[in-house]
């Protein structure tokens, strides 16, 4: 099994067969990523299309100092923004006039759900909700940066994640897939 | 998890985090393609291609231009009258006097046809001599015996060449200035002295033998296909694009471990004394001893690789024989790595533990330029094919491997087989 190093080290040599071996490596795992942030299969090949290109365009300034894998995670996120800044018709619109102080209730349990079931329903949400809902729960990022990153207030990214939440509540109970505590219980 | 989440962010995370889902296999291919076409090594082909092209589209307009000026002029020029008649007389009786040898009469002489042909109305409607001049390229002539050198004229092809173009098919030899200097052409003249130069697109195929002389391959083949066009005559050029597809091993180090005899001892079992003898008499037996034992063999399989070729010639044809003519041809070819075919391997032992293959094939580097040279045997089956051999030789300016472990040149010898068809 060749390490990542000897992989990262022949991508920058432009060797071909190690850029195969790298896409293959990571390209799964980031192509599950691209899902999150786009709204169907092929605007996430798309992405992971044009992350892939930057990746190893700018391979070279990578040092090994991080994690690979954070990195092209990094780029990926970028591109897929980017991507739909670019190419979608980028919304903010309202959904189903959820109130923008929606509250998790804390007597909910959330049953398990498959991973394509839940990328669909992901996949629903409008492009900007999604971007906010990627970008707090997944990427780790505060309001403030996804304010910055998303060119919106900070306010609109805390109401956006709200609307948004309960909006997949509302889809996962359409699904059964939501029971309250004393539903639980008994 | 599967009792539940207690929120959508743990739902979201403990679901998704981590998910993978297997691309179609197109992906690979756009990014695959998109990173040539990205590269530095694409625009430099791109850049020779069109530096080829444009040397040949230079040369190849340039000649038709001139022939179109010259056909156009000799209409007018070679129309008999009794000027020209007139002209022709003296310029018999400059020969006379060039044969003389006698300098101050050559001049003197000289100077009366000028001026005969300055007061010729006919001849002063010709367009300016310093444009036809430049178009006919005819003004090499060093000049006649008694004009100096430095001012490389001559009165009868500097000053005049319209009229001098006219005449030099009736002139004798030695004053056709036009057939003296047509081996220097780039472009050679027809029996009227017209520019003649012909375009053939030409298709070869070359084996090769690369001596690599490199620390483990010491020679590999490879195939050459290119299509070329070519464009001259006695001198020509020529400048295409082609595909090499080359052979070179794959080489795999391959490590494991394997639980393994490491040899034998003999157990002591019991004894007794001998009592013939007094000594102790050992029964043993012969056991055998395993421990981990660390192996190391390697494996070797073939690689192909394809590269883009974009070779530019330029050749002279050195002697022709009815239908056979010898060319001598020299040039470089600039080669693109596009394709690799590195297999890998597969080791399976099922008593081996801890395996790590290390592939040890040596790097290729992504272009390289070679010199090349050839002498060519060229046959004409008909009016606008012909079929040509060469044999090659190349010299490598790089090596083809990144690494470099001897100081020995790349080079390579191959034989091109070509077919060339004449477009005019």
């Amino acid at each position: 099994m060749i390490g990542d190093d000897k992989i990262i080290e022949g991508c920058k040599k432009g060797k071909k067969r190690s850029q195969n071996r790298l896409y293959e490596k990571y390209a799964p795992g980031m192509l599950g990523v691209c899902l999150r942030y786009c709204s169907n299969m092929t605007e996430a090949e798309d992405v992971l299309q044009e992350g892939f290109i930057k990746v190893f365009m700018h391979i070279r300034n990578f040092r090994s100092e991080g994690s690979f894998e954070g990195w092209i995670r990094r780029i990926m996120v970028n591109t897929a923004i980017t991507y739909i800044k670019k190419n979608v018709k980028y919304s903010y619109e309202d959904i189903d006039n959820i109130p923008a102080d929606y509250q998790e209730e804390e007597d909910v349990v959330y049953s398990p759900v498959s991973p394509e079931v839940l990328i669909k329903i992901l996949q629903s949400l409008p492009d900007g909700y999604r971007n906010v809902i990627n970008l707090y729960i997944f990427e780790g990022y505060a309001h403030k940066e996804i304010a910055e990153i998303l060119g919106i207030s900070e306010s609109t990214s805390k109401s956006q994640l709200s609307k948004a939440k309960k909006f997949l509540r509302n889809k996962l109970e359409e699904k059964n897939k939501v029971l309250t505590t004393s539903t639980a219980n008994g | 998890m599967d009792e539940g989440f207690n929120n959508i962010e743990d739902l979201l995370k403990g679901t998704l985090d981590g998910y993978k889902k297997q691309p179609s296999p197109k992906v690979w291919k756009a990014v695959s393609l998109k990173l040539f076409f990205r590269s530095s090594l694409f625009y430099a082909s791109v850049f020779i291609l069109l530096v080829g092209i444009g040397t040949g589209s230079y040369f190849y307009f340039s000649v038709n231009n001139t022939i179109q000026e010259v056909n156009a002029n000799s209409d007018i020029l070679l129309k008999p009258t009794n000027e020209t008649d007139q002209l022709v007389s003296e310029s018999n009786t400059l020969k006379e006097t060039f044969e003389s040898g006698n300098e101050e009469q050559i001049i003197t002489n000289n100077t009366k046809l000028k001026d005969k042909i300055e007061n010729n109305e006919k001849i002063s409607e010709v367009p300016p001599a310093s444009e036809v001049l430049a178009k006919t390229q005819i003004n090499k002539y060093p000049g006649l015996p008694g004009l100096n050198s430095d001012d490389n004229i001559n009165p009868m092809t500097t000053i005049y060449p319209p009229f001098t173009y006219g005449m030099v098919n009736t002139l004798p030899e030695y004053l056709n200035l036009t057939s003296a200097y047509s081996g220097f052409n780039i472009v050679p003249k027809d029996d009227y002295g017209r520019l003649e130069a012909s375009f053939a697109l030409g298709a070869f195929i070359t084996p090769e033998l690369i001596f690599l002389n490199d620390e483990d391959n010491s020679k590999k083949s490879a195939i050459n296909i290119d299509v070329t066009g070519v464009y001259g005559n006695n001198l020509f050029f020529e400048a295409g694009i082609g595909v090499s597809i080359s052979e070179d091993d794959g080489k795999y180090d391959i490590k494991y471990s394997q639980y393994d005899s490491i040899g034998y001892f003999y157990q002591v079992n019991s004894f007794k004394i001998d009592p013939a003898s007094g000594q102790p008499v050992f029964k043993t037996t012969l056991e055998g001893l395993y421990d981990t034992v660390n192996y190391n063999t390697s494996e070797t399989v073939n690689n192909y690789y394809t590269y883009l070729r974009i070779p530019v010639y330029a050749g002279y044809k050195i002697r022709e024989f009815k239908r056979l003519s010898i060319f001598l041809k020299a040039g470089g070819i600039y080669s693109i790595l596009v394709k690799s075919i590195e297999p890998g391997i597969d080791y399976t032992n099922d008593n081996a533990t801890d395996i790590v293959i290390e592939d040890e094939t040596p790097n290729r580097i992504h272009s390289y330029f070679k010199l090349s040279a050839s002498l060519g045997l060229s046959y004409r089956l008909s009016n606008s094919f012909d079929l040509s051999v060469e044999p090659v030789y190349n010299y490598y300016m790089q090596p083809v491997y990144e690494r470099r472990l001897t100081n020995k040149a790349t080079w390579s010898i191959g034989l091109r087989f070509g077919l060339l068809y004449k477009i005019k």
